[in-house]
């Protein structure tokens, strides 16, 4: 049972504040002249464990600005531990934003192969779960029209479909079903269900407490890096919801 | 040494899966660049004939220099030197304006600056179709030299990728790299003579260019097969080859220094 898929120990993100900032030449000479504040540093996760083992559903709970989406970077490797360990043994579908590979000027047709190849699919797979992923977005109207003329629920329609036919070991869905109507996400959880008894793991962020009840078995709550407590799904949202 | 070998085999290995993305990518460039015009493709040949017509004319006419076969000088030239500076300029740029796909897919960086070399590549082709034409249209003959233009070509691509590469890792940390380029790019274009004969250099200047304005390498190469009917000399295509291994490890060596942080800074 215990097959473990993701594992991370003690895992610190930090940024450089200073660094992201965007800085002009008095700026720069100004910080060369004091030496001291030139390096600011903020940790998005603290001391952060967890382990996942394959086919289990994980809910990620927590304030915006918590860390959640850092843990999911990290686990899709975008962002490495400052210090601490990350191990991933299998293939990952992001799910960070819903269709952040398309570009808007290319028609929706291309954009499927696009964002496949991007998730690591190759050409054949996309090409046999093609049918699958325009009648899973029910766009059929729209292929040959540029993504740019998409409103915000048909991309993440598209991106949702084409995501889930990767057939990745590990699915990560960050709040992607915030956009689309009732019926929709009803749909999509319905997909992620079938993925979940298909032995797909699942890391998933949201703000709802229903839908990570309805989705997921555990759940870890994050709260300013760190992690508050994991368990059950139940015991953790429930805990998070009484929280003062 | 080893590790070094394992990495790169590692590398090697997991850059395979990314062929038909880079292949997509490069498709990409064409299909958005004439995507919403009439002649579409048509323009990747015309618009180097046209601005070549343009300049002959210009040139021949207000500027007598004497050259032989001006149109033919002029084309070999502007096309190599408009590939070193349009495919390193591209790959300076590919690494920043991708920055919103690395920040949320997991695809390892050094696809963008590949496939915007394809790319440029692939123009290339097209202005070769269009440097064709020149020749048909000029009676220009062509002889069995030009089987050495393909060396001269793999050198120039290598340069201009390398050297793209570390303009590239320096953009990201200092955006300034752009406009500096920008700049450059323009002291870069006078400094190489595409429209002007070599011999209107005052002689120390023109020590400076044969010798390290590496553009002038692969120019002068072009004209050497093209235009003289002689193989490039062995001097030209040694420094080609040394500039192009010389910035190939630099822009190499950037580039798996800064990877690891890079995503910290686009």
């Amino acid at each position: 049972m215990a097959d473990p898929i993701i594992q991370i120990k003690d895992a610190t993100v930090r940024f450089n504040l200073d660094a992201q900032r965007h800085k002009s030449l008095p700026e720069h000479l100004r910080g060369f002249l004091k030496r001291g504040s030139r390096f600011q540093e903020f940790f998005a996760l603290k001391g952060v464990s967890l382990t996942v083992n394959r086919g289990e559903s994980w809910g990620i709970i927590g304030r915006n600005g918590s860390g959640k989406s850092t843990l999911l970077k990290l686990v899709t490797g975008i962002l490495q531990p400052y210090t601490g360990t990350v191990a991933v043994s299998g293939t990952v579908a992001p799910l960070l934003e819903l269709g952040a590979g398309f570009d808007d000027e290319l028609t929706g047709r291309e954009n499927i192969m696009m964002n496949g190849l991007i998730l690591g699919m190759t050409k054949k797979q996309v090409m046999d779960s093609f049918d699958d992923i325009v009648s899973f977005s029910e766009l059929e109207q729209f292929l040959d029209v540029p993504v740019r003329n998409y409103s915000s629920g048909m991309r993440a329609r598209l991106g949702f479909a084409v995501a889930t036919c990767a057939r990745a070991d590990i699915l990560i869905s960050d709040e992607v079903l915030s956009t689309g109507d009732k019926v929709f996400q009803k749909k999509c959880e319905e997909r992620m269900q079938d993925l979940l008894s298909g032995g797909t793991t699942l890391l998933f962020v949201s703000h709802s407490a229903d839908a990570v009840l309805r989705v997921c078995d555990r759940a870890m709550w994050l709260d300013d890096g760190k992690s508050v407590m994991t368990g059950s799904a139940q015991d953790v949202v429930d805990a998070y919801l009484n929280r003062n | 040494m080893n590790r070094w070998l394992t990495a790169v085999r590692l590398t090697v290995k997991n850059g395979i899966r990314y062929i038909p993305l880079l292949q997509n990518l490069i498709a990409r460039e064409l299909k958005k660049k004439y995507r919403r015009s009439v002649l579409g493709y048509v323009w990747c040949v015309l618009n180097p004939l046209l601005v070549m017509l343009i300049m002959t004319v210009v040139f021949s006419r207000m500027f007598r220099y004497d050259i032989p076969n001006f149109p033919v000088y002029l084309f070999a030239g502007r096309m190599m030197f408009s590939f070193v500076t349009d495919c390193s300029g591209g790959v300076m740029k590919s690494i920043v304006m991708n920055g919103p796909l690395m920040r949320k897919t997991r695809i390892p960086y050094y696809v963008f600056p590949l496939a915007s070399t394809g790319s440029a590549v692939v123009n290339f082709g097209f202005h070769l179709i269009a440097f064709a034409i020149v020749l048909i249209f000029t009676g220009t003959p062509v002889s069995w030299h030009v089987i050495a233009f393909p060396a001269v070509c793999l050198e120039m691509f290598l340069f201009s990728f390398g050297f793209g590469l570390l303009l590239a890792v320096c953009n990201v940390y200092v955006r300034d790299t752009d406009y500096i380029y920008a700049v450059f790019t323009t002291a870069w274009l006078y400094l190489t003579p595409l429209f002007y004969p070599l011999a209107l250099l005052p002689d120390t200047l023109r020590a400076v260019v044969t010798n390290l304005n590496p553009a002038y390498f692969f120019v002068e190469m072009s004209r050497d097969v093209f235009l003289a009917h002689q193989w490039p000399s062995g001097g030209m295509l040694l420094r080609g080859a040394a500039v192009s291994a010389v910035f190939l490890a630099i822009g190499l060596f950037a580039y798996s220094k800064a990877k690891k942080n890079l995503i910290l800074y686009i």
